[in-house]
């Protein structure tokens, strides 16, 4: 047992410094004000205070810190996208992940497990064949395998699928693919913003937003007014609430998307395996669960609530590819809110109104660019100019009809 | 038949999207991801031609949109149509399917709530009429 243990055994108050300090009352004036405190909100404060000197920050959220998507999602990261764009994006995101445990000074359990995207059929193995080549070609560690190899990887698969699905005939692999713990990311974001200046606060929901001659100039929230002239809304599911408050319209709708844990085995599962034709993405948490989930619930709904449907459909797909999981219980099930865009690429930068900058069309991608979006975020609302790794992301490709279609956005489900 | 469909139609002061906090207590239904309104889910969807049916045989077609004339429209307007949609919380209108049928359908449903206010047929002449 490590000494320093010790401490926490002898000591009347908790003997180490909280991960973040809780303000007891909002400053009547911020330079930036940053709607939501998820891991993208957290991140581009981060950002903002170390890469800008800008520490006169505060990060209103409502609830609780990575208590949205930043908490519900399954925690994968990849970069085996389809577009320039998105492909370069990121996979500037995952050269960040590497090295974030360390910059954060926290452990983020990220590991590279490798990512594969199951072919049940010829036509599949096509498409999969494709994105090899299209991933390869925009510089992406990605390529096709046979079904002996992804037998060899993840030997307890079923390749026949029980013979109640077709036959798995090989995959897209992509070694990069990674999980991390979800929860520490925004932590150590949080605790990397806070210690530079930056307020954190929680239990702090905003009602309305300010504009004047088309530029913000505060920020009403629960708690009081806040004068600012720069908003960044990083809500994600909230998002249409937000910018209904500044009058912009959006393509974005909002879907639930639900996801399971089951109870913890011994490790057993070292790559993340995915099923687009069964709707299916398994891996194996560093606490043992297997953490899966679906694709979006098939129709519009602003609620987080679960289903047996679900949780029913998802048992059974994943006892396709592994039998014997049978006996395994599920531990927990849940929901998270996903705003959808049309093309499937996120919304990020500024925005017709001056001063209010948009993180957002984050549907079912955004816990891999929590790194990536808080960097350009906060470099998009220092210079009050697009990034250049986001400038294709702008709300106004869907006045130019300039869409950045991202087949590769989501592992199943599209 | 349609009667009155913008009576209901509009905002609507959303509770399950401020489950977290109510009087500062954290709602712990919320930590576990149980929903925390007694809402009435949408099990089952009335279709106007076959009756109250099970929600997994239709098709969700999205909010019920009004096309701008394709010739006359602007850029902007088209632009409009196209891509942007009513993604707040609210009461909307929406198009569903009714797949063994074959029926497509409106329905006022909170998408919130997930309350179905009432559903019907399309009728053309009520609607521009």
């Amino acid at each position: 047992m490590p000494l320093r243990l010790l401490k926490f055994a002898f000591s009347d108050k908790y003997p180490e410094q909280r991960m973040f300090r809780a303000p007891d009352r909002l400053k009547p004036e911020y330079d930036v004000v940053i709607i939501g405190g998820g891991g993208h909100g957290l991140a581009a404060a981060y950002y903002l205070a170390k890469d800008h000197g800008i520490t006169n920050v505060a990060v209103l959220e409502k609830g609780y810190v990575g208590g949205g998507g930043t908490g519900r999602n399954t925690a994968i990261v990849r970069s085996n996208y389809l577009t320039p764009e998105g492909a370069r994006f990121y996979q500037t995101s995952i050269d960040l992940f590497r090295d974030l445990s360390r910059e954060l000074k926290l452990n983020l359990f990220y590991s590279e497990r490798g990512h594969f995207t199951l072919a049940h059929s010829p036509a599949s193995l096509n498409t999969q064949r494709w994105r090899a080549e299209v991933n390869q070609h925009l510089g992406i560690d990605s390529k096709l395998v046979g079904p002996e190899f992804v037998k060899r990887m993840v030997p307890e698969i079923d390749l026949t699928c029980g013979g109640h699905q077709p036959p798995i005939h090989g995959a897209l692999y992509h070694p990069p693919g990674a999980i991390a713990r979800h929860d520490a990311v925004a932590w150590g974001y949080a605790r990397g913003a806070d210690r530079r200046g930056v307020e954190i606060h929680q239990r702090t929901g905003v009602t309305g937003i300010d504009v004047r001659d088309g530029a913000v100039e505060g920020v009403h929230t629960d708690q009081g007014f806040i004068k600012t002239r720069r908003v960044l809304s990083a809500v994600a599911g909230w998002t249409t609430q937000v910018t209904e408050m500044v009058g912009l319209r959006t393509p974005l709708v909002i879907h639930p998307l639900q996801a399971l844990v089951t109870e913890p085995l011994k490790p057993w599962l070292n790559s993340i395996v995915v099923s687009a034709s069964l709707h299916l993405y398994v891996s194996q948490s560093s606490r043992g669960e297997l953490v899966a989930g679906a694709s979006l619930d098939p129709y519009e709904l602003i609620s987080m609530r679960s289903t047996l449907d679900f949780a029913e459909g998802m048992s059974g797909h994943m006892m396709d590819l592994f039998p014997f999981l049978g006996d395994v219980k599920v531990l927990r099930q849940w929901a998270g809110l996903c705003d959808m865009t049309p093309d499937f690429s996120p919304i990020m930068g500024t925005t017709p109104v001056r001063g209010f900058y948009i993180d957002a069309g984050w549907g079912t991608w955004g816990f891999k660019a929590t790194p990536v979006s808080g960097l350009t975020m906060a470099h998009t609302v220092a210079h009050d100019h697009d990034h250049e790794l986001i400038t294709a992301f702008n709300l106004s490709r869907f006045q130019s009809f300039d869409l950045v279609g991202e087949k590769g956005a989501a592992s199943v489900g599209h | 038949m349609i009667v009155d469909c913008g009576s209901q139609i509009g905002k609507y002061p959303c509770v399950s999207m401020d489950p977290l906090i109510d009087g500062g207590i954290i709602d712990d239904n919320y930590a576990r991801g149980i929903p925390t309104t007694d809402s009435t889910q949408v099990k089952i969807l009335t279709c106007p031609v076959n009756g109250p049916r099970p929600i997994q045989e239709f098709h969700f077609g999205g909010e019920v949109r009004d096309m701008p004339a394709p010739h006359d429209a602007s850029d902007d307007q088209w632009a409009e149509y196209v891509f942007n949609r009513h993604g707040e919380p609210a009461v909307r209108r929406e198009w569903w399917y009714h797949t063994p049928s074959g029926t497509w359908l409106i329905a006022e449903r909170n998408n919130c709530t997930d309350e179905v206010l009432r559903t019907y047929l399309f009728d053309a002449e009520a609607e521009h009429g």
